[in-house]
């Protein structure tokens, strides 16, 4: 089966075509449905596999970030959600669709505004945590990313937690800033749900799906674009179902 | 109504309250213990208290982080406290959304006149302080009066817009005297002189003017609009002999794009749409943009420089049928950061940089365009009137439906279409006397809050409108408002008719007129057939755009305008756009040895390590790191060389370059070429020289002369003259001296100027020590922006040295040309020999160079700008990780005796470069005929050594090097130092 997955759009959603693209490039049949089209009935949550609500500053980022979103979505697709996730579904939250996550209650804990108290625009080292149930991330070990986000502090809120990546240093040891941009606890920098389906992630595996997008290309053998195993993992689960 | 306020619970860190505590004590030296900052949300409406509690739970805080209290203090407040809101009819986009989602969650909708509000309140605990501390700590670090207000230890009243007033039309005499006339002009702000409003007079005759008519006259015919400075017939006189130039325009910018649009095949639809168009490969077409918000950010720099870069945007959207946007570029000239001295700036250049930082970081951010490049530029000349560039860059498939995608047309019929954001008094120029409730003012003029993302769903919205085909022509809704949009548009079909009335509006109370000029934010106007509308509403539906038919294209001639079904314009559209007399304007060179200016005598610096290491932390050399981290510089996943490169990717690169499209390897490359300083010697040169270091940093990254498309941007004092402008000729001789270059540099590289700007009047007043205002004008600064094709963007190379072992070459002869240059401005000098640009080598030397990248010989290019040779070799060394060993002596020179000329000559034209020693060979044929040499070595140290004449001169710790160059905005515009 090629799986069906649904890139979210409008409201200020702006990533939504490269989470499209690193889905193109792995196989997914893929589609941007815009919130509203959903909102209205015009397309079933249910008719995909896959969910992926990409970065971006929905509404403004107003209110806090992913915040509009996660009512909009919970006040009108609570039982479309519901029924996604009971289905089995893949949900992946990249950065502002991380946020709404939290926000929206599907995974634990929520994001605050960063340590340094800006955005920040910046590469940075992932541990992968190896024992972890989520789906996106087998068989990565460490992934270099950028965050760009001014809310990205985890903030667990003594949720049981699957943490599926941690921000290190360029040794692989846990770090502060900049290592860790945010002073998120725990250096958390992506969670899941304990299906593993279920996935949020601060920095942006959809920013590095070419050599050329590493920051340091011309002077490292990059083979290739990193982020894209993200989305691999992903389509090759469905397959599989 | 209700209160909801918002704060952190107890054991969480208040960054932002943190951060101002902080610069109370940097810049106000009042000792401040605490500063919590919460947030407040005022309902003007009533609604139960379980919905309230509800909607704190569920919308206002992040529970897990925040508590709220409803009616009543979050907190004790015996403490002190201040309140700064907005001043009524300020966007308020926070508001806005929030009472959209209490909506959505309760269900329910909120009429018109039902707002939420928001403000913020600071809860202080110092030592001492008294109210007048409490106001200064909300002026100078808080608050701009211009858009917010504030109170101190009392709740702020609600913003309420009320305009009381019944929209009415007023008729105006003309046949009046010229004193008169004049007085009509002021009064109402219009902006004509004598010699156009009699000409308004003339063409009226008897019968009386209305508000909107003039209005509309004015605005089109404002400099802003028509350019009449670089459209105005000048007598130049250049002390040899006196010239006639009938339109500088004309003369220079268009008669060399359309000579080189005749010769270069890639050129498509040049200086008249929104924004250039040029062919990018087989399928798309790129646009490029540049814009200035000057006057605006001098007022409100976030608010200024916001609604620039959102306003730059809309130029991309409205180009041919409409371009997806790619990338943003910034542009700050802006007094010292630093700046100490007895000038008293309205607003400190510090605050100023941070406000149009945090502009441009909000507008480009949130609408998802990637800000991949940008200059800043200290001087103190822009204390009273910063230059605020911003450019952008856009594609668009070659076809739209089978039809050429740059054509566009309004035809007679076709419905005129306004979506985006609404109309209010905000945008109206010098519209402050409105009535309003308890006497208060509504927010000031030009002065305004972007609202970036109702311009995304906008741009969402039209993207997919074009791709459709519902869109026959678009334009953006920027200076002019509608008068502006639709005047322009309806010169295809011959006129136009306008239904003011349907115009949506953010309250209610506007004039016609005003709703006619207006520049309310966010808004574009389309043509769409009839046939079309009903699917183009349904489209504007799903994308929760506000879309509305205000009108029809019609070949009446007239520029007519209704309210209410009755006529309030009826102006010949002829008379309206090509009405506006030329004006006639002297122009009188002096020459720099008139000015009286010379080259230096300087004794050489006794130790030139230590000369180095104060140079790159010099205010125009020093990194400014944080600028970049806080803009998205990557977002849609296309970058390929950032504009932060090297080993720890925190050095500049030369420029930035995209692979625009995911199915193809061509790329775009982006740059700035800018140096003001030179102009004070010669603005030919320094226009020559910005044209140089615009194509240069292209060529430094991989690109060619093949396909390098520019964009003009000009910020010049005011060279009308007046009282207060003595040296109005003189002004007006440095822009004839410029543009002659541009013009000579343009045809020469084949190097078109694809769109422009131009903004002049830079010049503002300021108040000095003893309180008396000065005039303060800029200096003349011209902005090129450059984008260049790249074939294969893994063909392109960085700044940063590679790899031990490697050779490095310096490209380009290095003469005495220190005049303007960073060295002789740290020691106190101007000098003479301001840098030439020879263009004729300069191209051969490019294309070999470009043929050596492209064949993989070269491991890393940098251009050398500002600094020379010393600072290019600094950087190139520290960004690489790599110690140099270089020989002074073995750089080409024209006879320079001496090791600072040689080191800090910003001569144009040169490049350093490693080589891998197996490529020397195969990269020095492909140089073959440009001057060129082999100076030194990159080598497995950290240290950066140079020899002159067999002696050491400097021997710097990369590392030492590169602290001096962060150092100086290490907290970014806070003092150096402080942490």
């Amino acid at each position: 089966m090629t799986p069906k997955a649904l890139i979210l759009y409008g409201y200020g959603i702006n990533c939504d075509e490269e989470v499209q693209h690193g889905f193109d490039l792995t196989g997914a049949k893929t589609e941007r449905v815009h919130l509203n089209q959903l909102i209205s009935g015009e397309k079933k949550l249910t008719d995909y596999q896959i969910l992926a609500l990409p970065g971006g500053f929905s509404f403004g980022d107003d209110l806090g970030a992913g915040k509009v979103l996660a009512v909009k979505i919970k006040y009108n697709l609570q039982d479309q959600l519901s029924a996604f996730v009971e289905k089995g579904g893949l949900i992946i939250g990249i950065c502002n669709g991380f946020q709404a996550l939290v926000k929206l209650g599907v995974l634990p804990g929520t994001l605050f505004a960063n340590d340094s108290g800006r955005f920040e625009d910046r590469w940075v080292y992932l541990k992968i945590n190896q024992d972890s149930p989520c789906i996106f991330t087998k068989g990565i070990d460490r992934l270099y990313l950028p965050v760009r986000h001014g809310e990205g502090k985890y903030i667990s809120g003594d949720a049981k937690l699957q943490i599926v990546a941690q921000y290190v240093d360029e040794k692989g040891e846990l770090a502060g800033y900049p290592a860790n941009p945010n002073g998120s606890e725990l250096n958390i920098a992506a969670v899941c749900n304990d299906t593993g389906r279920i996935f949020g992630i601060m920095p942006h595996p959809d920013a590095f799906l070419y050599s050329q997008n590493h920051p340091r290309w011309t002077r490292e053998k990059i083979s290739a674009g990193a982020g894209l195993k993200v989305f691999q993992n992903a389509v090759e689960f469905v397959k599989k179902l | 109504m209700h209160r909801i306020e918002v704060y952190l619970k107890p054991n969480f860190r208040d960054v932002a309250g943190e951060k101002l505590a902080r610069q109370i004590l940097d810049e106000l030296k009042y000792t401040v213990k605490k500063v919590s900052a919460l947030d407040v949300y005022t309902l003007d409406f009533d609604l139960p208290q379980a919905d309230l509690k509800f909607l704190g739970e569920n919308l206002f805080s992040n529970p897990l982080v925040q508590e709220f209290s409803i009616d009543k203090p979050l907190s004790d407040d015996s403490y002190t406290y201040l309140e700064v809101g907005f001043k009524p009819g300020v966007t308020d986009n926070v508001g806005q959304r929030a009472k959209e989602a209490i909506e959505d969650i309760l269900k329910i909708k909120l009429s018109e006149d039902k707002s939420v509000y928001t403000s913020k309140k600071y809860l202080i605990v110092g030592e001492g302080l008294n109210e007048k501390n409490l106001e200064t700590i909300t002026k100078k670090l808080l608050a701009n009066e211009l858009i917010q207000r504030w109170s101190v230890g009392s709740v702020l009243p609600v913003p309420r817009v009320k305009i009381h007033h019944e929209p009415r039309v007023e008729t105006i005499n003309l046949n009046v005297t010229d004193d008169q006339l004049l007085k009509i002009s002021s009064d109402r702000k219009l902006a004509l002189n004598l010699q156009e409003i009699q000409k308004i007079k003339e063409y009226f005759g008897s019968r009386k003017a209305t508000d909107a008519e003039l209005e509309a006259l004015a605005q089109t015919w404002s400099e802003h609009c028509k350019h009449k400075i670089f459209n105005a017939k000048i007598k130049y006189n250049d002390g040899e002999k006196i010239q006639e130039i009938d339109g500088l325009f004309d003369t220079f910018i268009k008669s060399s794009t359309k000579q080189l649009a005749k010769q270069l095949s890639w050129v498509v639809s040049v200086l008249w749409d929104n924004a250039g168009l040029v062919r990018f490969n087989k399928d798309l077409l790129l646009a490029v943009k540049c814009e200035t918000h000057n006057s605006p950010s001098a007022e409100e720099p976030f608010g200024g420089a916001e609604t620039g870069i959102v306003g730059v945007y809309r130029d991309i959207m409205g180009a041919g049928l409409g371009c997806n946007l790619i990338f943003g570029t910034y542009g700050f000239c802006t007094g010292n950061p630093f700046y100490s001295g007895e000038l008293k700036p309205k607003i400190h250049p510090k605050r100023l940089l941070e406000g149009v930082r945090k502009g441009v970081e909000s507008g480009g951010n949130k609408s998802g365009v990637p800000t991949v490049y940008g200059i800043t530029f200290f001087d103190e000349g822009y204390m009273a009137k910063p230059a605020i560039f911003v450019s952008a860059g856009g594609l668009i498939p070659l076809k739209i439906k089978g039809k050429p995608s740059h054509q566009k047309r309004a035809d007679p019929g076709d419905l005129i279409l306004m979506a985006g954001g609404r109309v209010g008094i905000d945008g109206i120029h010098g519209a402050t006397e409105s009535s309003m409730e308890s006497g208060e003012q509504i927010s000031s003029s030009h002065v305004q809050i972007g609202d970036p993302f109702t311009q995304k769903k906008l741009y969402d919205f039209l993207m997919e409108a074009r791709d459709f085909g519902l869109l026959k022509c678009i334009t953006d809704n920027g200076a002019g408002g509608l008068s502006s949009s639709v005047g322009e548009m309806a010169k295809f079909s011959g006129g136009f008719e306008l239904w003011l009335d349907k115009v949506s509006l953010k309250y209610s109370g506007l004039d016609p007129w005003q709703i006619l000029v207006s520049e309310s934010q966010e808004r574009m106007t389309s043509a769409v057939e009839p046939s079309k509308i009903e699917e183009l509403l349904k489209l504007a539906k799903k994308h929760d755009v506000e879309a509305t038919v205000v009108g029809k294209f019609t070949d009446s001639r007239k520029f007519h305008c209704v309210y209410k079904d009755k006529t309030v314009t009826d102006l010949d559209m002829d008379f309206l756009h090509n009405g506006v007399p030329q004006m006639e304007l002297e122009a009188e060179w002096l020459s720099p040895e008139q000015r009286g200016l010379s080259e230096p005598n300087l004794q050489e610096p006794s130790d030139y390590g230590k000369a180095l290491v104060e140079v790159l932390g010099r205010i125009n050399i020093a990194s400014k790191e944080f600028i970049v981290r806080q803009f998205d510089h990557e977002v849609q996943g296309k970058s390929v060389v950032k504009h932060l490169v090297g080993k720890d990717s925190d050095v500049f690169s030369d420029a930035a370059v995209l692979r625009p499209s995911f199915e193809s390897k061509e790329g775009i490359a982006v740059s700035v070429g800018i140096n003001p300083i030179y102009g004070k010697i010669d603005t030919y040169w320094m226009a020559a020289l910005a044209l140089d270091e615009a194509i240069r940093r292209i060529i430094a990254v991989g690109g060619s002369l093949k396909q390098i498309a520019l964009n003009d941007n000009f910020c010049w004092p005011s060279p009308l003259p007046s009282h207060q402008n003595q040296n109005a000729k003189y002004k007006l001789a440095q822009l004839v001296r410029a543009n002659q270059a541009l013009y000579d540099f343009t045809l020469t590289f084949k190097t078109p100027c694809v769109s422009g700007k131009d903004s002049m009047s830079m010049d503002g007043t300021l108040k000095d020590a003893q309180g008396t205002e000065q005039r303060l004008s800029a200096l003349p600064t011209l902005q090129f922006t450059a984008v260049g094709k790249i074939d294969n963007v893994e063909k392109c190379v960085t700044m940063d040295v590679k790899t031990p072992g490697d050779f490095l070459y310096v490209l380009g002869e290095t003469r005495d040309e220190l005049g303007g240059s960073e060295y002789y401005e740290m020691r106190g000098e101007l000098g003479l020999n301001v840098p030439k640009v020879d263009a004729g080598n300069f191209i051969k030397l490019y294309n070999g160079l470009s043929q050596a990248i492209e064949k993989g010989y070269v491991k890393s290019a940098h251009g050398l700008y500002k600094g020379g040779l010393a600072v290019g070799l600094a950087q190139i060394a520290f960004a690489g990780g790599y110690g140099l060993e270089v020989d002074l002596d073995k750089v080409p020179n024209d006879n320079l005796e001496r090791t600072d000329k040689i080191l800090y000559s910003e001569s144009a034209g040169r490049f350093l470069l490693t080589v891998s020693p197996e490529n020397v060979k195969k990269f020095e044929a492909s140089l073959k005929g440009s001057v060129f040499q082999k100076i030194g070595e990159v080598k497995e140290n950290e240290t950066l050594k140079i020899t002159y004449k067999g002696k050491v001169i400097i021997q710097e710790i990369l590392h030492n090097l590169k602290e001096t160059w962060q150092k100086t905005f290490k907290q970014g515009c806070a003092k150096p130092g402080l942490a």
